[in-house]
C-alpha cells in the first residue's frame, strides 16, 4: 500500500468499529477501505521503477481517494517499459478504468509482445474499441491520455510516444518538452490516428537527465496569486528548480511546490507525476 | 409516534428516494423496496460487498448499502460496459452507489450535512459495533433479481 493510502483517514466514522474475534479474544480494529488498497496496489512501487530504470519517484494524488490516473511498468529482455495513463473522469468509475487499462496494456506488451511505443498506443486503442464494441449502454468514458516510455539499455536509447501526454526531459544543460499526439486513445474510433515515436540517444553527456510523465491534473491545478491553472510554464519552473535536489528528495520538493501553488484551492482532478533518471 | 421518530422516518424516506432515483438513472430499471424495519442489536445486516458512508455535521451517523457481488457486477456491465468486472471493480461500484446516494441526500439537507469518502469492504465481519444511541433502520430492496440492503442510522 502506498504512503498516501496508509495515511488516508477514514474520517467521520469514529463511532463505528468492527470487532473481530480471534482465539475467542475480542480485539477492535478499524474498518479498512479495500478500494484504497486495491487502487494503490494496482500499480508498481517506486522500488520496482528504481530497479527498472535506476531512480524514480511517484507522486499519485487522486482527488477522491481513488481515481483515474495510473501507470504500468514491465521489463522484457533489455527493455524497460513505463506506461502512464490518465483515464477520463474521477473517483471509483475511473479507478475501474485504470484496472481495465492495466489489463489491456499487459495483454499488448507481454502477451502480444509488442514493444514499440507507437504500436503499443495503437494496440491499446484497438483493444479498447474491441472490448467496448457491443456496449451501447456505456456511460463512463473509455478514453485515456497515455505516455509510453521504453528504455533500451543495450541500444542506449529512450523511446517515447504520447497520446494526449507529453514527456519532459530536464537537465542542467537542457529542458525539453517532447509533445505527444493530441489524440487520446480509447474513444472517437471513427477518427484515423497514428502515433510517432521519438528517440533519445543516451550518451555520457545526457545520462544524468531526468524524465517526467504527468497527468493533466498537474498543469490544471488551480492556485497561485490569481487563482489560475498551474500551466506548463510554472511546472517547468518547478522541475528546473527540482534539479537542485537528488531525485529522491525532489519528490518532496515537487509535492510541496504543488501544494503551495494550490493553497486553499481543492484539486479538481487527479494528479500524477512520475520522475525518473537512469542514474 | 413521537416527533423524533417522525423526523427520522422522513430522513429515511429521503434516502429511499435517493436510492431509487440513482438505480433508475444508472440502469433504467426501478428498484423495489420493502417495508423498513428497525435493526435489532444482534442483527448483522450485511451481504458480500458493502459501501459505507459516515455522516457528520447537522446529522450524525452512517449509511451503508450491502449486496451480493452479482448485483454490483450487473450494475457495472450495464452502466460502465466492462464485460468482465473484477472483485475490486465490484467493491468500487458499492462505494460509488453509497457515495452518490448519500451525496444526493446532501442536496436536501445542505452543506451542513457532511459525508465521508466511502469505505468499502468485502464479506462479513464477526461483529459490527454500531453506535448504540442511534436508531438503525434497514431497508430491504431488490433490483434485477438481486436482494440488497440499505442500512441507515442517523440522529
Amino acid at each position: 500500500m502506498s504512503a498516501r493510502a496508509k495515511n488516508f483517514k477514514t474520517h467521520n466514522l469514529p463511532s463505528l468499529s468492527i470487532s473481530k474475534n480471534e482465539n475467542k479474544k475480542s480485539s477492535q480494529r478499524e474498518i479498512s477501505d479495500h478500494s484504497l488498497d486495491n487502487y494503490f496496489s494496482t500499480f508498481p512501487s517506486e522500488e520496482d521503477l528504481d530497479r527498472a530504470f535506476g531512480n524514480a519517484y511517484v507522486l499519485n494524488q487522486p482527488v477522491n481517494g481513488v481515481g483515474g490516473d495510473g501507470f504500468w511498468q514491465g521489463t522484457k529482455g533489455d527493455c524497460s517499459f513505463l506506461i502512464v495513463f490518465d483515464c477520463m473522469g474521477h473517483g471509483r468509475f475511473a479507478a475501474m478504468m485504470t484496472r481495465f487499462y492495466i489489463r489491456i496494456i499487459h495483454e499488448i506488451v507481454v502477451n502480444r509482445n509488442i514493444s514499440k511505443p507507437d504500436e503499443i498506443l495503437n494496440g491499446i486503442h484497438q483493444q479498447v474499441k474491441e472490448e467496448f464494441k457491443n456496449q451501447d449502454a456505456k456511460h463512463v468514458g473509455t478514453g485515456a491520455d497515455i505516455g509510453v516510455l521504453v528504455f533500451d539499455r543495450k541500444q542506449h536509447k529512450m523511446t517515447f510516444s504520447g497520446a494526449g501526454m507529453d514527456l519532459v526531459v530536464s537537465s542542467e544543460r537542457n529542458f525539453e518538452r517532447i509533445k505527444g499526439e493530441r489524440k487520446q486513445v480509447g474513444q472517437y474510433f471513427e477518427v484515423e490516428r497514428s502515433y510517432q515515436s521519438h528517440v533519445i540517444e543516451i550518451t555520457k553527456r545526457n545520462i544524468w537527465q531526468r524524465y517526467y510523465l504527468f497527468s493533466d491534473g498537474v498543469t490544471d491545478l488551480f492556485g497561485g496569486p490569481k487563482g489560475k491553472k498551474l500551466g506548463f510554464n510554472k511546472l517547468s519552473e518547478i522541475l528546473k528548480d527540482g534539479l537542485k535536489y537528488e531525485l529522491s528528495e525532489e519528490k518532496k520538493y515537487v509535492e510541496n511546490a504543488l501544494s503551495h501553488w494550490a493553497g486553499s484551492n481543492e484539486p479538481l482532478d487527479d494528479l500524477l507525476i512520475i520522475g525518473l533518471s537512469l542514474r | 409516534m413521537d416527533v423524533q421518530q417522525l423526523a427520522f422516518e422522513k430522513t429515511v424516506n429521503v434516502f429511499i428516494n435517493s436510492l431509487s432515483n440513482y438505480f433508475l438513472k444508472l440502469t433504467k430499471k426501478p428498484i423495489k423496496t420493502y417495508a423498513p424495519f428497525v435493526k435489532e442489536p444482534e442483527d448483522l445486516i450485511m451481504k458480500e460487498c458493502t459501501g459505507m458512508i459516515g455522516i457528520s455535521g447537522n446529522k450524525k451517523g452512517l449509511i451503508y448499502i450491502s449486496g451480493d457481488m452479482g448485483m454490483f457486477e450487473d450494475l457495472i456491465k450495464q452502466y460502465v460496459g466492462l464485460n468482465s468486472p473484477t472483485a475490486n471493480d465490484m467493491l468500487d461500484m458499492a462505494g460509488e452507489v453509497s457515495n452518490v446516494v448519500a451525496g444526493n441526500v446532501r442536496e436536501t439537507y445542505g452543506h451542513e450535512f457532511m459525508i465521508s469518502i466511502p469505505v468499502v469492504f468485502k464479506g462479513t465481519p464477526d461483529r459490527l459495533k454500531f453506535p448504540d444511541d442511534v436508531p438503525i433502520y434497514v431497508i430491504p430492496m431488490s433490483w434485477n433479481g438481486h436482494e440488497a440492503f440499505m442500512v441507515v442510522g442517523i440522529k
